[in-house]
């Protein structure tokens, strides 16, 4: 069976729709109304002449650019009379920006050129041009320096949208040449991606598609890459309880068209939720620089507009463009989802990847398990259980068995395997000599044993087992009908797992518990909303914390509740790749000699990241079927 | 309880263990090395935080130290320092 086949066996729809409920829209507008409201009644602090620290006075520089965007997008993204509280805002944005000691400023400080020159585009756009301002630009734009100070890629484009909004073109800056070199239009990895990356994204769609009013200028392919990592991050930074990214990601979705989406839908839903009484939003902690201020000579309510005056603004950035969306769609809606076609070819790139890379790992099983300790040489064969495919068995991995076997059969009778290794090495090892018909009496006899003593009644009263007895029913060592007989699914009250917040520990219970099988799992998933998305969130800190065997536990954990397709499944797929040493184990060591335990600690972690990639890559021949109590009934 | 009973339950026990990715007990030697650490789950799992973090992430091999390693001592919470 080819890795193609393998994968269109079992690959759900990744394509989902729903319209945004009326609802929920009047909830979107109610938001941005109170969060108008609060922002209105702390305008001071968005003057810079107010304060006399130099920091404070930046800090107010740019929450006033902000501003400036909030009301520009409000008179270019709806054509109807601008409403009162927004009037309110330009009247202030006028007052602040006439006066000498902040115009001024932009002939003045050059360098900062970028902090002004939006504000000012903003303000045009608006209506509000004053021929001081245009004398100034000009001057700037003669200089050309200020123009040309190297920035990064989404800065570049800030820049450009700034003189576009101001009616200037500069010779030398074209939109064309920069946005290649963005992080947007080159796949990023939603798992490696921080913050600053998730900000240069959502910068990137805000300034390419002008909020909304014009296509990005990405391919099709792009965009669809784009949209499927921004949703992705706006998944993670809505469970991490992050309110800034959520409301600038969402808002970036609907820029590149992607405007129904559940995602959308829910991180309204949890900035509808966190919003204040007074209206404004939780900043994300830890934003802002409080260390030099001294606190007891500040307001608490400026400490809070500091806190919290960004997200609270760029909530109402997202209602303006989310309401919107109708009108937007018209003109920005493209192909934004992945074609069917695309989307397999683009799978199918990556368990080839995949299957290599297991290639690599069964040579470095079949190493293992010429160790001395013949502990760790049984666990490396079932590592080789691990990684076989009926259709790819090779001669070494037969001799590498059958070496094993003999190896077995020379073990004193006084000591039975069981008290070498646990059991599930046991019951891979049984699986592996099985496939490739090498006969262990030793192996055999202590298999049968296991099975032939055990009964309906204690198999019930331990039902922890059943998975195991699931894998030797397969054997052909226990009847199916004894296990088929105790009909329950699995239940969390049966194994009393604390579903918390689903890190490795409890995917690792979950998993051990239903066997992995889909179907058992299927009864918690519907039980817990959060669910799928705490479980890819915990991959993705997995994966950053680098606790790799984790992040593989917790990928067969979303790989079982149907997420083979999601971004983030695939990204952590790239990234435990990317950790393959040449020898073919998993995990790069920080220390410059072997620690002690080592050597076990890397075999963990090489058998969770490649049963993981088995799972990811060949889910109708990976051995974790051998679990599945579904595949028994089927089979039955 | 019969002795079949016993004989099933013993079966079942065992067909319940796995250690091929519980990286807790596959450090039986690493544990030695901390004295304060007892040789129960929740030692095990301290240990293999620490364990984790001191191969792969160097970094906070100044937070932890073996004498810090007690049973209440919360190491996920020291690996984040310097992150």
């Amino acid at each position: 069976m080819s890795v193609n086949d393998d994968l269109n066996g079992v690959l759900a729809p990744a394509v989902r729709s729903e319209t945004m409920p009326p609802d929920l829209i009047n909830c979107i507008k109610e938001v941005e109304s109170r969060a108008l409201a609060w922002i209105n009644k702390n305008l001071e602090f968005f003057d810079p002449s107010k304060s006399n620290d130099n920091e404070e006075a930046l800090l107010a520089r740019k929450a006033l650019l902000e501003l400036a965007i909030l009301v520009a997008c409000r008179f270019r993204l709806d054509k109807k009379p601008i409403e009162t509280e927004y009037l309110i805002l330009l009247s202030f944005l006028e007052e602040v920006t006439s006066k000498p000691s902040y115009f001024h400023l932009v002939a003045r400080d050059q360098r900062n050129f970028l902090l002004y020159a939006l504000t000012y585009g903003a303000l045009k756009a608006c209506n509000l041009n004053r021929p001081e301002w245009d004398w100034i630009f000009n001057q700037i734009v003669a200089v050309r320096h200020p123009l040309f100070i190297e920035r990064v890629p989404y800065r570049s484009l800030d820049l450009l949208y700034a003189l576009s909004l101001a009616g200037k073109d500069v010779d030398g800056l074209k939109i064309d040449c920069i946005t290649p070199l963005t992080l947007l239009a080159n796949s990023p990895n939603v798992i490696l991606s921080d913050k600053s990356d998730a900000y240069a994204l959502t910068h990137a769609v805000f300034y390419l598609t002008d909020f909304g009013l014009r296509r990005s200028g990405l391919t099709d392919e792009r965009t669809a890459n784009a949209i499927e990592a921004i949703d992705a991050l706006a998944q993670y930074y809505r469970i991490h309880g992050d309110a800034d990214l959520g409301a600038e990601l969402i808002a970036s979705l609907v820029c590149l068209g992607s405007i129904d989406t559940p995602e959308v839908k829910k991180t309204w839903e949890f900035l509808i939720r966190v919003q204040d009484a007074d209206g404004w939003l939780p900043g994300p902690p830890g934003n802002v620089n409080n260390k030099n201020i001294n606190n007891n000579q500040k307001s608490s309510t400026y400490l809070l507009w500091k806190e919290v005056n960004h997200t609270t603004m760029v909530a109402v950035l997202a209602s303006q463009i989310t309401r919107h969306a109708p009108a937007l769609e018209k003109e920005t809606r493209i192909k934004n989802n992945w074609s069917p076609t695309q989307l397999g070819t683009l799978e199918s790139d990556l368990a080839e990847q995949c299957e290599m890379a297991l290639a690599v790992a069964t040579e470095w099983f079949i190493d293992q398990t010429k160790s001395p300790d013949v502990s760790h040489a049984l666990q490396a064969g079932a590592g080789l259980a691990l990684t076989l495919r009926s259709s790819n068995i090779g001669s070494d991995v037969v001799n590498s068995l059958r070496s094993l076997g003999k190896r077995i059969e020379s073990l004193p009778e006084y000591e039975p395997l069981s008290q070498i290794c646990a059991a599930d090495t046991l019951l891979f090892l049984a699986y592996a000599f099985q496939s490739v018909s090498i006969n262990s009496e030793k192996l055999s006899s202590e298999v049968d044993s296991l099975a032939s003593v055990i009964d309906e009644d204690t198999l019930k009263s331990m039902p922890l087992a059943i998975p195991s007895c699931v894998f030797l029913s397969h054997l052909g060592k226990i009847d199916p009908a004894l296990i088929l007989g105790i009909s329950n699914h699995f239940s969390l009250h049966d194994f009393k797992i604390n579903i918390g917040n689903i890190d490795a520990d409890v995917a690792h219970l979950l998993l051990q518990a239903s066997g992995s099988d889909p179907s058992q799992l299927v009864s918690i998933v519907e039980q817990y909303p959060e669910f799928r998305d705490r479980s890819l969130y915990n991959l993705a800190r997995s994966c950053q914390d680098y606790c790799l065997a984790d992040a593989a536990v917790l990928l067969r954990l979303c790989i079982a509740q149907g997420d083979y397709r999601s971004r983030s499944s695939r990204d952590a797929v790239r990234f435990l790749l990317s950790q393959q040493m040449p020898d073919g184990s998993f995990g790069y060591s920080a220390k410059d000699s072997i620690e002690l335990g080592f050597n076990k600690f890397q075999f963990s972690t090489t058998f969770a990241v490649a049963w993981a990639l088995m799972d990811f890559t060949f889910p109708n021949a990976t051995p974790s079927r051998l679990y599945w109590r579904s595949t028994l009934l089927s089979a039955g | 309880m019969s002795d079949r009973t016993l004989a099933a339950r013993k079966s079942l026990e065992y067909l319940q263990s796995s250690n091929l990715i519980d990286l807790k007990q596959s450090l039986g030697t690493f544990v030695s090395s901390f004295s304060k650490i007892a040789d129960d789950i929740d030692g095990y799992a301290i240990c293999y935080k620490a364990y984790h973090a001191i191969v792969f992430n160097p970094h906070v091999i100044d937070v932890i130290q073996p004498g810090d390693l007690t049973r209440s001592s919360n190491v996920t919470t020291k690996t984040n320092v310097g992150q």
